[in-house]
């Protein structure tokens, strides 16, 4: 069994190990189906034809996919060393579409050294970059972890 | 276990409440509404851990998630946003056709567990304009059934009208 990560072993600039995810309609749809947002341009592609969406005329995934993603990488993190998310923000820089591989970065930017050591925390540099490098979001996460 | 419920006015046809919208110009900063409770079911929290593809087991396995320092299982944090989205009367302006979402800041406090019922005190905090485009913020207080924060959201939307 591998050793409990800990708030002291943590080095500023650590890279959390990336996280890629394919992105197609029926995951989209599923998203919609789960988080009950049924917006026609997430899951109508004949709708986004007709209106040419954002000039490319196709569903785009949901945002608040896009961060549960940047959630992800945090809480899959965190969670094992008996720490927990204390923040997540993002914000989104492109649009994601079906047949998109969207991979999930995480940087350790700033460690936070709180009284008694309790609830320490780190402080996350977070964003999604599509298979073209291209930005599709960019925000922070931050995150008790245990002494 | 009690079972999910949704308000009566809840559609999966997003246009159907458009004309109930007020435009930008019409909202008010300081103007504040509530979300209908919604009891977050074990089978919610099943189906949004399929749909956003987060299976850690502290969120879809009971033994782990009992042994974990959570003592049980829990909702993903970001669920909070879906479910105040939904639970949104129809004639609030997050609810508007054709809004685009710039981003959003959240800040966790209890989790949620199946079982609990939330709700959301939100408030217009907020619109501005910028590079001719029209945003509306909020802060919205997503509490528990016991009166604990389960998160303090804060974000808006590009509106469209």
């Amino acid at each position: 069994m591998t050793e409990k990560l800990r708030f002291d072993e943590i080095e500023l600039g650590y890279e959390i190990p990336p996280q890629s995810k394919g992105i197609n309609q029926e995951k989209i749809t599923r998203n919609a189906e789960a988080s009950l947002d049924y917006n026609p341009i997430h899951i109508d592609p004949e709708y986004c034809r007709k209106i040419n969406l954002l000039g490319k005329g196709t569903t785009i995934a949901h945002g608040m996919m896009t961060l549960s993603f940047m959630g992800k990488i945090v809480t899959d993190w965190a969670y094992p060393a008996g720490g927990y998310m204390k923040s997540l923000e993002g914000k989104f820089t492109a649009p994601v579409r079906p047949g998109e591989e969207i991979t999930v970065h995480a940087v350790v930017t700033e460690k936070h050294y709180m009284a008694k050591n309790e609830d320490n925390f780190v402080v996350l540099d977070v964003w999604c970059e599509n298979q073209d490098k291209t930005k599709v979001s960019v925000g922070k996460a931050s995150a008790v972890i245990p002494h | 276990m009690p079972e999910e419920k949704l308000p009566e006015w809840f559609e999966t046809d997003f246009f159907l409440h458009d004309k109930q919208q007020r435009s930008w110009d019409e909202l008010e900063v300081g103007e504040e509404y509530e979300t209908v409770p919604f009891t977050v079911t074990a089978e919610r929290i099943a189906k949004y851990v399929e749909g956003t593809e987060d299976y850690n087991p502290v969120f879809c396995d009971e033994e782990a998630a009992k042994d974990s320092q959570f003592g049980g299982i829990i909702a993903p944090p970001t669920i909070v946003v879906p479910i105040v989205f939904a639970t949104t009367p129809p004639d609030i302006w997050i609810k508007m056709p054709g809004a685009v979402n710039p981003g959003q800041k959240l800040e966790f406090g209890v989790p949620v567990r199946p079982g609990d019922t939330i709700r959301c005190r939100a408030r217009l905090t907020d619109k501005y304009t910028k590079r001719g485009r029209k945003y509306a913020m909020g802060r919205m207080h997503i509490l528990n059934q016991r009166d604990e924060v389960v998160c303090v959201w804060t974000g808006g939307l590009i509106l469209p009208r």
